[in-house]
């Protein structure tokens, strides 16, 4: 591959993923260039750039999802590449093709590969050429009823219902017996229609209890792959990962070699250009299966970067200049053990119900082995607008006890306060003995957590400090107004100087 | 001598009653509900923006932030988060007898959003529990049901508008007796 000059990067994202981004161009001296919605003016990644441009009114369809905007944007200021993070344009086939077309490098696989992957039919026929092995299932899109049933007894129930070109757990039902598909197909092909435009949907076995099993791989282009091992992410709400851990518990040297070396073969077979992961479903029998690819850096990339050494931005940067791979398989090493735990602003107490609102504190842990990705700070409005993510705490250990103790003490040295988030919900996680000894599954959070149950998880002696710390903190303030007040009023123990001073001042 | 103060402190649906105690020296003491009247050593720290307490030797950091609502505190210890709301006595009567007098049937948008349905009509009878509209925030749609038994008695949004927190979005006005 001939070498394209990189200079200064436009990144087509917001949030922690865009700041993540710009910090890796700062650190190799390249030119960033935000871009933002009108609300997004004083988001952290405008803060954080060296360039930024408004790209047009709050609504992702009217800014960040608006293709030829972003490419007269790059243009116009002269960025040579784009860097589309994940979700919004960042698996948009269109979209990289239009940036090859206006001259500029898309930082990530090419549009053939992404269309390729992007549709399940199409990855699916494509694994089974290249021998990865896929969950046995329809090769063909079924929209008849009969066709379905007579699938569905040679496949062996319970069958999953899958919309072709769905994603994130839309458009999916699992049908336990012949009785309940005709029902089933219907309303899948009614989501399919409305989510996607596309009534296709096919048919595979249903694992139970599945493990989320996910490859990290590189690929120079020109068929040559490396893997930086696994992420395990069965840690799911409605099919959203909260906790991400690598290595995975689940898996033997013998399965982590043949499944990394599966994602390779995956990887190899369609010249794959940049990072990308590829997803597999491990079942309860340790067969493990082809899911998806995803074209693009993963949120939970940070793990990946902990245990092996690696900058994931700084390898898309390079293979992106056609630079090749920055290591070779034989310098990855997994090393000690990282969990992710994505800080949502989504109230487990309340069911998940998202929130927005001003963040009033951001505390956030440090010390060894903490690492914190975020989009936002102190003082910072949430917008309704967008993902519900503001900020991923990454931890390592040497091992997985270790990186479990490390992470409910990160957790513990976390503030956040505005809107309600999800930060007791993992500190619950940790507790719980499928989490410690690592046998969940994808079922974990609906098996296991009840919001009812979640109304107070403090212990006493926690409660009672803050109970304490509210009375003083309100008698402090009111005695502060009562001094503005009244500057001459007589002297009373309630004066604030004598509660400064028993205090010990501040 | 000893001077004491009197404090509500809600949480959700719980309530707890403090009694803060200080005297000329700016020694404090603490009482919590029914239990003892502790001596606590507190040292405001942060910027005034977290309270570190000393209680019988017991070290704990708690992060306070003021709400925008009248007495409303955010404190975090450990990680988890409790949004409290502080009165004095005379307040929290005050409070009450308005609870009281109102009843629970308004029902207001917690988070700002986009009203994308709605389930009830004026005059219609609903159950606790019961959806009365949905409310679209961040991708994501959320039930918002009644609080109450009752009638509806006004609906204050239609769908496609716009809401902010604390937005009245319909009031219910509750069964008699229930």
């Amino acid at each position: 591959m001939s070498e394209r000059i990189i200079t200064k990067v436009l990144v087509a994202n917001r949030g922690e993923i865009a700041v993540r981004v710009i910090q890796g161009l700062r650190e190799l001296g390249i030119c960033s260039v935000a871009v933002h919605s009108e609300p997004d003016r004083t988001a952290l990644h405008v803060l954080t750039a060296d360039e930024a441009y408004d790209i047009g009114p709050a609504p992702a369809s009217e800014s960040y999802l608006v293709a030829e905007r972003l490419i007269a944007t790059a243009k116009s200021c002269g960025a040579d590449a784009i860097h589309p993070g994940y979700g919004f344009l960042s698996e948009n086939a269109d979209f990289s093709r239009a940036c090859d077309e206006a001259g500029i490098v898309f930082i990530g696989p090419r549009p053939e590969t992404i269309d390729l992957m992007g549709n399940k039919l199409s990855a699916r026929h494509k694994m089974v050429t290249s021998g990865v092995p896929v969950i046995p299932g329809t090769e063909e899109a079924v929209r008849e009823a009969d066709v379905a049933r007579k699938a569905a007894a040679k496949i062996g129930y319970p069958v999953l219902l899958k919309a072709a070109a769905g994603g994130g757990g839309k458009g999916m039902r699992v049908v336990r017996t012949e009785d309940e598909i005709d029902a089933a197909l219907r309303q899948t092909m009614g989501e399919a229609k409305a989510s996607f435009g596309d009534d296709a949907v096919f048919i595979e076995r249903y694992i139970e209890n599945p493990k989320h099993i996910e490859v990290q791989v590189l690929g120079d282009g020109e068929g040559n792959a490396i893997h930086l091992f696994e992420r395990e992410c069965s840690v799911q709400r409605r099919h959203q990962k909260v906790i991400e851990e690598s290595p995975s518990p689940s898996l033997t040297p013998e399965l982590r070699a043949e499944i990394c070396a599966a994602a390779v073969r995956t990887a190899e077979s369609v010249d794959y250009l940049g990072a990308g992961t590829v997803e597999f479903i491990l079942s309860d029998q340790g067969d493990f299966f082809f899911l998806e690819m995803n074209t693009r850096l993963q949120v939970e990339h940070p793990i990946t970067e902990m245990v092996t050494g690696t900058d994931l931005v700084r390898a898309q940067i390079r293979i992106a200049r056609g630079q090749g791979l920055p290591y070779t398989q034989d310098q990855i090493r997994q090393h000690g053990w990282a969990i992710e735990f994505r800080i949502y602003a989504e109230d487990p107490a309340k069911n998940f119900m998202p929130a927005v609102g001003r963040i009033s504190s951001h505390i956030t842990p440090i010390g060894p082995g903490v690492r914190v990705d975020s989009g936002i700070y102190e003082g910072f409005d949430v917008p309704i607008h967008y993902d519900p993510l503001l900020a991923k705490l990454v931890v390592w250990g040497e091992d997985r006890l270790q990186a479990i103790a490390r992470g409910r003490r990160a957790l513990s040295e976390y503030t956040l306060h505005g809107p309600g988030h999800n930060i007791a919900f993992h500190l619950w996680a940790l507790d719980q003995p499928q989490f410690i000894d690592g046998t969940y599954t994808t079922n974990f959070i609906g098996e296991q957590f009840d919001p009812a149950d979640f109304q107070d998880p403090l212990p006493d002696e926690d409660r009672e400090a803050m109970l304490t710390a509210a009375a003083l903190f309100e008698s402090d303030r009111r005695q502060a107004v009562r001094t503005d007040d009244s500057p001459t009023a007589a002297p009373s123990p309630w004066r604030l100087d004598a509660l400064r001073r028993m205090t010990g001042g501040r | 001598m000893w001077m004491k103060k009197r404090y509500i402190l809600r949480h959700g649906d719980d309530q707890y009653a403090a009694v803060v105690a200080t005297d000329d020296d700016g020694r404090v003491a603490v009482q919590i509900d029914d239990g003892e009247l502790r001596s606590v050593d507190a040292c405001f720290v942060k910027n005034g923006r977290a309270l570190s307490l000393r209680i019988d030797g017991r070290m704990h950091l708690i992060d306070l932030s003021a709400r925008a609502a009248k007495g409303g505190l955010d404190a975090t210890v450990h990680g988890r988060v409790m949004t409290l709301t502080v009165m004095d006595e005379l307040r929290a009567m005050a409070q009450q007898s308005l609870e009281a007098a109102v009843g629970s049937g308004q029902v207001e948008a917690e988070i700002p959003g986009i009203v994308v349905a709605l389930h009830v009509e004026v005059g219609q009878k609903v159950h606790q529990g019961e959806a009365l509209l949905v409310l679209e925030a961040m991708k994501m749609q959320n039930e918002i049901v009644a609080a109450v038994n009752g009638t509806v008695e006004n609906i204050r949004v239609e769908v496609g508008q716009s809401v902010f927190a604390g937005d009245t979005l319909v009031i219910v006005t509750p069964e008699a007796g229930g």
